[in-house]
């Protein structure tokens, strides 16, 4: 960087008010009454998914400004994630490869029905599995299931408890529901890893305008708000409209999210329509890029831009993955000036709607192209009411369920100062009196999630196998990518808790204290201690579990809950205190 | 919704309380405690739904056993009337019950089960899905709704409820509970309740000890969802959760449906203040080998109409206050197809079960010819009845939902209810 340069960053930092990225943060801790060890405490409850054995004492000692910098940099090496990510093969694999390799059983029993080597006329069920099963290990074919039950879920449970650069695991945790989509959808299921892992987590510390962007045109949501298939709404069908094909019908055929009892794909796919082009506006992802990615629901939009909205989106499309993708490959290699590909994505000028159009106000002339669509994300990244409501979602998230106006003010500043940059929206945020006056109070409630990842990180978890805890995601009230309207997971208390959840979250901390979730071994609770006292393992687990906390009347709740001649105390201790009123909020 | 805690303590949760203790028959003490306390929750009507995960091939439950059109389109799959190893049931002339939905005949002999036959969406997306979003949102085509459509019928009940006005016998909770009234969400009532593994002698001290923690937290509302758990763990303790003994003559089979639906009972004859029951049975994607008296479609039928005739047999004289109803995403085609079953298609068929039902009937609208110009885009049945037309009426009338209030429960909706309800 040239000293001129610098200089202008610098002087147009100091002139928006904004701290440029590389000065240091001023967080008011200390006016809050918070000492050093409790500003670490409390930054490790809201900026990662909580405090690790010593970690408080770490960030206290380098200072929690600095630490808090590194998070916003977000680019600490992670050495010993990545080793443990290696279990997940799909994270390095693009989404045609994963297409390859992860199939259903359908499209293998399509195929060897061609083949000839079954026959569901004369075969029964368990011929025609074991011949599929041969054909997979042959081909080195995984189940599809694996793809988004395994890796994808598993991969964030990993990346949550160990990842050094906790602040982007949130933050992807954030933005993942801020543009939910989800696996219980048969069309966008087999896309979500690729969604979370290309279009979200490398920008949560960037510019909005590039997460919106890159959601936009991501296969997950193309197919999950059905943009995929929306096309200008005319000219009349000569025909009787044709019906919709089951959406590359071998990716779909599930039961959409029962929990047992799946049949399989379709046996065959859908014969072709004579007529394929069918014609016909979708408006749900227009009208979800308003009132949920970015203006909000009185954002000043009317459902007369969510329509032109959607006539501007008309061609934005996915690259399919049957038959209709070598000739759309070979079209554009021989320079089709109606398709524009960027990975996955794919502009269908042919599908696009060339009249002309107004949005919010805005003349769009007739005959544009995919450049419609780009510049109404840039509108509504630049509309004050995104920044708002942005700033809203994360105060929500970051302070607690009813986010004080002025600060919310102050971040929607920044955003709009900075072209929605959302390191320096988070600065903002850590740096308000507001937040830290939330460190006392420690009102916001636990997500399941945070819930689990924190206790995990508290005890020092030797996470070997995720999977025999994800049903406990369900039973909590939050299924791993399993939500599945656009709005994502609510947002505040009385969502999570209610009579059933409640009790699911004691009954999680008891089998995570008594060993009985397989997979997971706890560092912290030696399998032969069988030593500690009562009040021994309660000085020790309370300071894990509620550093830098005042935690007087609850050790004596909890001791009092503990028999004198009770086995194995410290297990109790940590039952109780995993499931306590406490641990349950951050 | 505040529950008052005290308000439940009075009603029917105090009169099982004593019931356990003195030994009193549950049915006496319901009943005295329902003419002593008017403000008791006792007796509530109940609806039970039943969502068949995967779309059920309506035109095989209830099959139009004359259309030599459907003969021809599924060489395989269609079912003769006079062919004995078959075993229909002629319903009317026109349509029977597969044999293994035979539990069910009975019922709509007695008038008791109506049959609503072309239902489904006015969306003509054929993804299980989506389908199943917009059925369970309430607003087909519109997937950004929030709520789901049972819970916006409780939130129009117009009276206060218990912890277990709205129960969803599933793994996670159903979307169509979603939404701001509260409900309860677990696979197994008998694992509701404070579980320590290998030792459930300790599971009461533990229990004891959280209550106790609950109690004094400052967080007011763990405080009050805590209190509120803790009564329902105690209440389903007393209620025999986990020895429940069916009624005579009521053979639960021994499937997740069975258990289900029987635990569903439980509650109802309890008199804990259920009002909506929500429970899936998933399989019903029958894309290869659908098979006719012996397969994958037979088995599925086999488990719901055993389950469901069990269920009723079990209601006893609670009969009058319950009605079931079952739901599927959508139909499948009327050809079958090259792997001897059928594929995604538009309309299937419903069951509504219940005394106030105008049952022993197929409402709804079946082409007389199964035909390809009769048929929705050439290939399916067509959807001749909107769902919500049917949901609305069963729950409205059921639930004493005013008219009125239909949009609510199915916003941008404004058709007729479909008379299924007498």
């Amino acid at each position: 960087m040239t000293l001129r340069f610098a200089l202008v960053v610098l002087c147009c930092g100091a002139l928006l008010g904004v701290a440029p990225a590389n000065a240091e943060l001023q967080l008011p801790y200390k006016a809050e009454g918070l000492s050093k060890e409790q500003a670490a405490a409390y930054l490790l409850e809201r900026f990662a998914f909580g405090a690790r054995p010593g970690e408080v004492e770490k960030v206290a000692q380098m200072g929690p400004e600095k630490w808090l910098a590194q998070q916003l940099a977000g680019n600490l090496p992670d050495a010993e994630l990545d080793k443990s990510l290696e279990a997940f093969p799909a994270l390095k694999m693009t989404q045609a490869e994963m297409q390859a390799i992860y199939v259903q059983n359908g499209r293998i029993r399509r195929i060897l029905e061609r083949q000839g080597v079954i026959d569901a006329a004369k075969m029964n069920r368990k011929e025609m599995n074991q011949k599929i099963s041969v054909y997979r290990k042959k081909h080195g074919l995984l189940a599809q299931n694996a793809l988004y039950n395994k890796e994808l879920r598993g991969q964030k449970v990993m990346r949550a408890v160990y990842s050094e650069n906790q602040l982007v695991e949130v933050l992807t945790d954030f933005w993942f529901n801020h543009f939910n989509v989800t696996t219980r959808d048969g069309g966008a299921r087999s896309h979500v890893l690729t969604y979370e892992r290309d279009a979200i987590r490398p920008n949560v510390l960037g510019k909005f305008r590039t997460i919106l962007g890159a959601t936009a045109k991501h296969p997950a949501m193309l197919y999950y708000l059905d943009n995929a298939q929306s096309r200008m709404a005319s000219p009349p069908p000569r025909n009787q409209p044709r019906p919709k094909q089951e959406v590359a019908s071998g990716e779909m055929g599930m039961d959409g999210g029962m929990d047992g009892g799946m049949m399989g794909a379709p046996a065959k796919a859908q014969p072709p329509p004579k007529n394929r082009r069918k014609y016909g506006l979708n408006e749900n992802y227009a009208r979800e890029l308003m009132e949920l990615h970015t203006l909000g629901v009185d954002g000043g939009y009317t459902q007369g831009d969510v329509t032109e909205v959607a006539r501007v989106l008309t061609g934005w499309a996915a690259m399919p993955y049957n038959n209709a993708r070598k000739n759309l490959e070979k079209q554009i290699a021989n320079g089709s000036k109606r398709l524009i590909r960027e990975g996955e994505f794919v502009f269908r000028r042919d599908w696009h709607d060339k009249k002309a159009k107004v949005v919010l106000g805005e003349k769009f002339p007739a005959g544009g192209g995919i450049e419609e669509g780009e510049r109404v994300l840039d509108m509504l990244t630049k509309h004050p009411s995104t920044a708002h409501f942005i700033s809203t979602k994360l105060a929500r998230r970051f302070i607690n369920d009813n986010p004080p106006e002025a600060l919310i003010e102050r971040m929607a500043k920044t955003f709009r100062k900075t072209d929605g940059d959302l390191a320096a929206v988070m600065a903002t945020l850590s740096e308000s009196r507001e937040f830290w006056a939330e460190a006392k109070k420690r009102s916001k409630m636990k997500s399941p999630f945070e819930l689990v990842v924190s206790s995990l990180r508290a005890l020092e978890a030797d996470v070997k196998n995720s999977q025999p805890m994800m049903s406990w995601f369900d039973r909590m009230g939050e299924p791993l990518y399993g939500y599945v309207p656009p709005t994502g997971f609510p947002d505040y208390a009385e969502s999570w808790a209610n009579s059933g959840t409640l009790i699911a979250r004691m009954n999680f901390g008891i089998h995570l204290a008594t060993g009985k979730i397989r997979g997971i071994e706890l560092k912290q609770l030696s399998q032969d201690s069988t030593g500690l006292t009562t009040d021994e393992a309660l000085a020790m687990y309370s300071k894990l579990l509620l550093p830098a906390q005042d935690t007087s009347a609850i050790a004596s709740e909890v001791k009092e809950s503990i028999p004198a001649d009770a086995k194995r105390k410290e297990v109790q201790v940590i039952s109780m205190l995993l499931g306590s009123p406490e641990f349950q909020y951050r | 919704m505040e529950w008052s805690r005290r308000a439940f303590m009075k009603g029917s949760g105090l009169a099982l309380f004593s019931a356990s203790f003195g030994g009193t028959p549950l049915f006496l003490s319901r009943a005295a405690d329902a003419a002593n306390n008017p403000l008791a929750h006792s007796r509530r009507k109940v609806l039970v739904t039943i969502f068949q995960r995967g779309a059920m091939d309506g035109l095989m439950a209830v099959t139009p056993f004359n259309d030599p059109a459907l003969a021809e389109a599924r060489p395989n799959l269609f079912m003769h009337l006079t062919d004995p190893k078959n075993e229909l049931t002629d319903l009317d002339g026109r349509f029977a019950l597969h044999p293994s939905f035979a539990d069910l005949a009975p019922l709509y002999k007695e008038g008791r089960l109506a049959i609503v036959h072309g239902v489904g969406s006015p969306n003509k997306t054929r993804s299980h899905f989506d389908a199943q979003d917009y059925m369970e949102n309430g607003t087909p085509g519109v997937k950004g709704t929030r709520t789901g459509w049972l819970n916006r019928a409780v939130g129009l009940l117009g009276h206060e409820g218990t912890p277990f006005r709205s129960v969803a016998l599933t793994r996670a909770l159903p979307r169509a509970f979603y939404g701001k009234e509260p409900s309860i969400a677990v696979d197994d009532l008998r694992s509701f309740g404070i579980q320590v593994p290998n030792n459930p002698q300790a599971a009461e001290q533990v229990e004891e000890g959280f209550e106790a923690m609950y109690a004094r937290s400052a967080k007011r509302l763990v405080q009050r969802v805590s209190e509120e758990s803790f009564d329902a763990i105690e209440l389903l303790e007393k209620i025999g959760v986990r020895d429940y003994k069916p009624a005579e003559g009521a053979k639960y089979p021994n499937t997740a449906l069975g258990r289900r639906l029987q635990q569903i009972a439980l509650l109802v004859k309890s008199d804990v203040g259920l009002e909506v029951a929500f429970t899936e049975t998933g399989g019903w994607d029958t894309h290869v080998q659908q098979g006719t008296t012996t397969g994958s479609f037979q088995r599925r039928a086999d488990e719901m109409s055993k389950s469901i005739a069990a269920f009723w047999t079990d209601l006893g004289t609670y009969q009058d206050d319950v009605v079931l109803m079952t739901m599927t995403e959508f139909g499948r085609t009327v050809h079958q197809n090259g792997s001897l079953g059928t594929d995604h298609g538009r309309g299937s068929c419903l069951f509504v079960l219940g005394n106030n039902v105008d049952g022993g009937k197929i409402h709804g609208n079946v082409p007389e010819k199964l035909v390809k110009d009769a048929l929705e885009d050439r290939r399916d049945l067509p959807v001749t009845t909107d769902f919500r037309s049917v949901f609305a009426d069963v729950a409205g009338k059921h639930l004493n939902i005013d008219r009125s209030h239909d949009i609510a429960m199915f916003p941008g909706w404004e058709g007729e209810r479909f008379k299924v309800m007498t």
